[in-house]
C-alpha cells in the first residue's frame, strides 16, 4: 500500500506539487495501477536478463560539427525564453 | 470536378490529366475541415497559408512538366506531438500552447519533399498519453461514425481526420497502440512500424524505446505508400536502420490477389480470450476465415506471457516519461506559471509551479508513477523486473514466428466507447490498449485495419503483426484481406 507521504515524496521528486485533494486521488489511483502492475510477480523471470529495447547492437555516430541557423530561427528560439537579458537566458540564482 | 473517395493514385491520375490544380485539391479540402470539424474537432491549427504555398509549388512543377513526385498534391495532416517548422507544435498541452517548431522532423520533410500539402495539426491526448483523445488540453476529438464516441487514442485527431474526408493521410505516433487503436476505432488503416523503420526525429519524446511515426490512410496502398516515403535511417536518430524496400511499382491489391503468396497466419489462442467482445471476435475469425478459403494456412498459436503485457508496458512507458518529461522546466521554452512567478524565491520553485500548472492530470499520473517506478528501492521490482518481463514478451514473438509469417488478432477488445465513459478510471482506460502494447515492447511492426461493423454500425479493427522489418509481408497480406472483405 502506498502511503500519502509516499506520493507527497515522489510527487516532490517528480517536481510537481500537487493540493491535498489531488494527492488524495492520486494515492487511490496509484494503488489501483500498482495492484494491477504486481501481476508481474508472477511471472518467471529466473533465467532472463533484462532487455533495453533496441535491436541495433552497433552504435551509430556523426561529426561533431557546427551547423548554421538562419537568422529568423534563431529569433524564434530566443523569442520563446521566459526571461532574457540581451540574448541570454535568465534564470534566478542557482549558488546562493 | 474534384470527386470524393480520393485515394493517393486517383490524385496524381487527376494532376496528370489536368483534372484539377493541386491549389484547387487544397481548397477542396480546406472547405471539408471548415465544414465538417465545427463538430469533429481533429485539428487543432489549420495551416492554410502553407498548404496553398505548397500546392502551387506542386502546380509550378506540373506545368514545367516535371515528373510527379510519390506525394504530389496530396492533402494530409500531422499529429501535433510532431514538429513542423513554423508551426505551433502543443503535444495537446497547455505546457506547450505556443510552443512555436523551430526544425520539422525527419518524417514531416521526407513528405513535404515528395509534394504533400499540409492542411494543419491534428489534435491528441497529452503528451500522447491517453487512449481516447479525451486527455487533450484544448478538448476531445469526437468519432466521425458518432459523434458521442471518442475516436480512440491518442492520435484520435490524425484518424478522425482522415476517416471524415478531411484529408487523405496522416502522420501519427504510436507508443501503446496510438495508432491502431483509433484507426479501429474509426474504420481507417494505421501502420506503427518496426522500431527503427522511421526516424523518430522531431517527435515530442514520451517513451523512447517503444514509439514509432507512422502512418494513417483510408486504405492499404496509400498507408503503404506513405510509409515508404517516410521509412530509412537518418543520422538524426541513431536508433533508425536503413531499409531496401522498393518505393516504385507497388503492386495494387487486385495485382496481389492474384499472386501466389500463401502466409502461415497464426492466430494468438491468449488474444481471443475473456474481455473480448463478441462481435469483434466474430468479425475478425471472419475476416480469418476469408483468408483461409483464399489458401492461407491458419494455426493457433501461443504467446504465453501476454498476460504481462500491459502491467510491464505501464512501467516501462512511465518511467521513460517521467524522464523525458523532466525537461519542461518553462525556462527556455514552455508554459510559465504568472502566479507564482514573483512569489518563488528559488530556481525550483519556479519549475514545480510551471510543470505543477503546464501539465493536465494524466500527464502528472504517469509522471510519478514513473518517478515511483524509478525511485531507489524500488527499482529492481518495477523497472528491472519489467526490463525481463520485456524480454519473455519478445521471446513469445520469435518463437510464435518460427512457426507461422504473420499473426492476425483483433485490434481492441471493443469499439469506439462513449466519451466520458472511461475517463475517470485510469485503469479501465489503459485496459483499451491491451492486443496493442506488446508489439511495441517487442518493438514489431503491426498494421490495424478495419474489418467489419457491429450492430450499432461502429467499426472493428483487425491487427496484423508481423517479425521485424516484414513491413511489405503485412501490406501484402492487408491487401488479400481488404479485397477478401469487398467479397
Amino acid at each position: 500500500m502506498i502511503s500519502k507521504e509516499d506520493v507527497k515524496k515522489i510527487t516532490d521528486l517528480a517536481r510537481l506539487r500537487l493540493s491535498e485533494e489531488e494527492i488524495a486521488k492520486m494515492q487511490k489511483d496509484l494503488a489501483e495501477i500498482l495492484e494491477y502492475i504486481n501481476l508481474l510477480n508472477k511471472a518467471d523471470v529466473s533465467l532472463v536478463k533484462a532487455s533495453f529495447g533496441s535491436k541495433n547492437k552497433e552504435n551509430f555516430l556523426r561529426p561533431d560539427k557546427v551547423q548554421s541557423i538562419s537568422e529568423g530561427t534563431r529569433q524564434d528560439i530566443l523569442g520563446q525564453f521566459s526571461e532574457k537579458q540581451g540574448d541570454y537566458l535568465k534564470v534566478k540564482k542557482i549558488l546562493t | 470536378m474534384i470527386k470524393d473517395n480520393f485515394t493517393i493514385k486517383k490524385i496524381q491520375e487527376g494532376l496528370k490529366c489536368k483534372d484539377f490544380s493541386a491549389v484547387e485539391l487544397a481548397k477542396k479540402y480546406l472547405k471539408v475541415i471548415e465544414e465538417k470539424d465545427k463538430d469533429i474537432h481533429a485539428f487543432l491549427e489549420v495551416s492554410e497559408n502553407m498548404a496553398l504555398k505548397q500546392a502551387q509549388e506542386v502546380d509550378e512543377k506540373i506545368a514545367k512538366q516535371e515528373k510527379l513526385t510519390l506525394l504530389a498534391g496530396v492533402p494530409c495532416s500531422v499529429k501535433d506531438a510532431i514538429m513542423v517548422e513554423g508551426l505551433k507544435c502543443t503535444a495537446g498541452s497547455k505546457m506547450l500552447k505556443n510552443y512555436k517548431a523551430v526544425y520539422s522532423a525527419t518524417s514531416v520533410k521526407k513528405i513535404v519533399e515528395q509534394g504533400a500539402l499540409i492542411l494543419g495539426k491534428t489534435n491528441l491526448d497529452e503528451f500522447a498519453m491517453g487512449s481516447s483523445t479525451e486527455h487533450s488540453a484544448f478538448g476531445p476529438t469526437k468519432n466521425p461514425w458518432d459523434l458521442t464516441r471518442v475516436p480512440g487514442g491518442t492520435s484520435g485527431g490524425s484518424v478522425a481526420s482522415v476517416s471524415a474526408g478531411e484529408n487523405i493521410f496522416s502522420l501519427g505516433s504510436d507508443t501503446g497502440g496510438s495508432i491502431r487503436q483509433p484507426a479501429s476505432f474509426c474504420g481507417v488503416v494505421g501502420l506503427k512500424p518496426t522500431y527503427g523503420a522511421v526516424s523518430r526525429y522531431g517527435l515530442i519524446a514520451h517513451g523512447s524505446s517503444l514509439e514509432q511515426i507512422g502512418a494513417i490512410a483510408n486504405n492499404v496502398e496509400d498507408c503503404q505508400t506513405v510509409f515508404n516515403t517516410i521509412k530509412g535511417k537518418d543520422e538524426k536518430d541513431a536508433t533508425s536502420v536503413a531499409l531496401s524496400f522498393p518505393t516504385t511499382n507497388l503492386p495494387t491489391g487486385r495485382q496481389v490477389a492474384g499472386r501466389t503468396t500463401n502466409y502461415k497466419i497464426g492466430i494468438p489462442r491468449e488474444y481471443f480470450g475473456e474481455g473480448l467482445d463478441e462481435e469483434v471476435k466474430e468479425s475478425v475469425l471472419k475476416a480469418v476465415k476469408g483468408l483461409e478459403e483464399q489458401g492461407c494456412q491458419v494455426k493457433e498459436v501461443s504467446l504465453p506471457h501476454a498476460v504481462y503485457a500491459l502491467a510491464c508496458y505501464y512501467i516501462i512507458s512511465t518511467s521513460e516519461a517521467s524522464a523525458n518529461l523532466a525537461r519542461y522546466d518553462g525556462v527556455r521554452y514552455g508554459h510559465r506559471a504568472k502566479s507564482q512567478k514573483q512569489k518563488a524565491n528559488s530556481l525550483l520553485e519556479d519549475y514545480i509551479a510551471d510543470r505543477s500548472e503546464g501539465f493536465g492530470s494524466e500527464v502528472k499520473r504517469r509522471i510519478i508513477l514513473g518517478t515511483f517506478c524509478l525511485s531507489s528501492g524500488y527499482y529492481d521490482a518495477y523497472y528491472q523486473k519489467a526490463q525481463k518481463v520485456r524480454e519473455l514478451i519478445k521471446q513469445d514473438f520469435a518463437l510464435a514466428f518460427e512457426k507461422v509469417d504473420l499473426l492476425i488478432t483483433p485490434t481492441s477488445p471493443f469499439c469506439a466507447f462513449k466519451l466520458g465513459e472511461k475517463l475517470d478510471d485510469p485503469l479501465q482506460m489503459y485496459l483499451a490498449d491491451i492486443y496493442t502494447v506488446s508489439i511495441n515492447l517487442a518493438g514489431l511492426p503491426a498494421l490495424s485495419m478495419p474489418c467489419g461493423l457491429n450492430k450499432e454500425k461502429l467499426p472493428i479493427g483487425l491487427q496484423i503483426i508481423g517479425p521485424h522489418f516484414t513491413e511489405n509481408k503485412i501490406f501484402d497480406l492487408a491487401k488479400k484481406t481488404e479485397i477478401t472483405l469487398e467479397k
